[in-house]
């Protein structure tokens, strides 16, 4: 029994206030896969009475039971995706949240479903999904553009820390923080972070950031996009490190050649970011958040390894995924070659 | 020879070879991502035992001489990193070229050859 069905009478109960119905009857929940740190939940309802009478589907997204720390809660997160729904993002429209724990077990909010193929893989080697793949690539330089519009202050997201500096120092900073606490050297990832800090973009924009928005991180139907998901790392950064993010050789899948993603060329894809937001991609800041990129996902992967040797998750792909630091380490290295550091 | 044959790479890659010709096609195809992933498991701990022991050997001896015979107590790797971190190697060609083929090392021995 998941805590869905165990809570399925509260939670019923629940979703009849928030969308003014008489009685509301889940007639279906299903958890939907791709979520390490939250849970997603699908669910068929049946509303009787009130506003929204008839059957709906919906996502419900609550905390995992075992949290991993460093991303925002789910009311921020909620916050976030109401204010990039109202911005024109395509986003699962945010519907209605819940900070009772009572109802589930933890915090929760409800959103409209979205169908679509969201793995990265898949979406990389199936061109029957996203329609014209030039178009998409487009596509999502569009998105972003639109993310990025939205500018420091917004009232709804005050809870968002504004960066004190340059983002850049603040990111390096808490990756060799990270690595501290791991424990582990590793001397490639230091010679990365040396780099960057000799290499730190100049004057960046601040502005809303997605900060995982890559292939993977939305969902695809045979037409084109129909959402961008897992908003729990968004924060107030530098715009270039979505890009450099997205156009990263490790989020490229089996299509190293396609430089926007696996999607498309860097070309296509930056032509649609800069109509779209009327501002011209800085291309070496672009290049210095890929190298962090490689450097930001060998941490993670080294958590997660870290997170299987200690006995605290069991897993065959936990167990795996440190393998792929190799590779991470080896981008990390061709992208900051001797005759590419500025002086100290 | 101290241990008998079939050594253990040797038979990893007979286990390998059942599961992926035998096993897997008949398999329900629910599990064959559980099944690819095992089968990737199994490719890289025989890539791990067939590396070669002596570039392994070559590549702390050479990390030896760049420190310098470090007596600092602290693990090599450490004091490498910490290095690096205050800036007292940054852009030394000798610290890349040692970087690069440790990584290249490392590269090999995670690459399945055979899933």
């Amino acid at each position: 029994m998941s805590r869905i069905d165990d809570n399925r009478f509260s939670l019923q109960n629940w979703l009849a206030v928030a969308t003014g119905a008489d009685r509301v009857e889940i007639i279906n929940a299903k958890p939907l896969t791709g979520g390490a740190i939250q849970e997603n939940w699908r669910l068929e309802c049946d509303i009787t009475g009130g506003p929204n009478a008839g059957s709906h589907g919906y996502v419900l997204r609550s905390d995992a039971e075992s949290i991993v720390a460093s991303s925002l809660t789910r009311e921020q997160e909620f916050r976030v995706l109401k204010a990039v729904h109202k911005n024109g993002v395509t986003v699962p429209e945010p519907l209605w949240l819940c900070k009772d724990t009572k109802i589930i077990g933890s915090a929760f909010y409800i959103m409209q479903l979205v169908t679509g193929i969201g793995l990265g893989p898949k979406i990389v080697k199936d061109l029957s999904l996203g329609g014209d793949r030039q178009a998409l690539g487009e596509a999502l330089g569009k998105e972003l553009a639109t993310i990025h519009a939205i500018r420091p202050p917004q009232a709804e997201l005050e809870f968002l820390p504004l960066p004190t500096g340059n983002p850049a120092e603040e990111v390096i900073k808490q990756l060799r923080k990270q690595l501290d606490e791991l424990g582990e050297a590793r001397p490639i990832l230091e010679w990365g972070l040396r780099w960057a800090e000799l290499n730190l973009p100049t004057n960046p924009k601040i502005t809303l950031v997605h900060n995982d928005f890559r292939t993977g991180n939305y969902l695809l139907n045979q037409n084109g996009l129909t959402g961008i998901l897992d908003w729990e790392f968004a924060e107030w950064g530098d715009p270039m490190s979505d890009i450099g993010w997205f156009c990263a050789k490790c989020w490229r899948f089996s299509r190293p050649d396609l430089e926007a993603g696996g999607i498309t060329d860097r070309e296509t894809f930056y032509k649609g970011y800069e109509a779209a937001s009327g501002q011209t991609i800085n291309k070496e800041a672009v290049s210095f958040w890929e190298v962090m990129a490689h450097i930001r996902w060998a941490v993670i992967a080294l958590q997660q390894t870290h997170r299987y040797m200690s006995g605290a998750q069991k897993s065959l792909e936990l167990a795996l995924i440190g393998r792929i630091l190799p590779s991470l380490e080896q981008q990390v290295l061709k992208m900051t070659k001797p005759d590419n550091w500025r002086a100290a | 020879m101290i241990r008998d044959e079939p050594q253990a790479a040797t038979l990893l890659a007979e286990a390998r070879s059942v599961l992926s010709d035998t096993i897997l096609p008949i398999l329900d195809p629910s599990l064959n991502y559980e099944m690819h992933m095992a089968l990737k498991a199994i490719s890289l701990a025989e890539q791990q035992l067939n590396a070669d022991a002596k570039l392994e050997l070559m590549l702390l001896e050479k990390l030896d001489q760049i420190l310098s015979g470090n007596d600092s107590g602290f693990d090599q790797a450490e004091v490498l990193a910490e290095r690096i971190r205050r800036g007292a190697l940054d852009a030394s060609v000798e610290i890349f070229d040692f970087l690069d083929q440790l990584v290249n090392f490392k590269f090999l021995e995670t690459t399945p050859t055979g899933e």
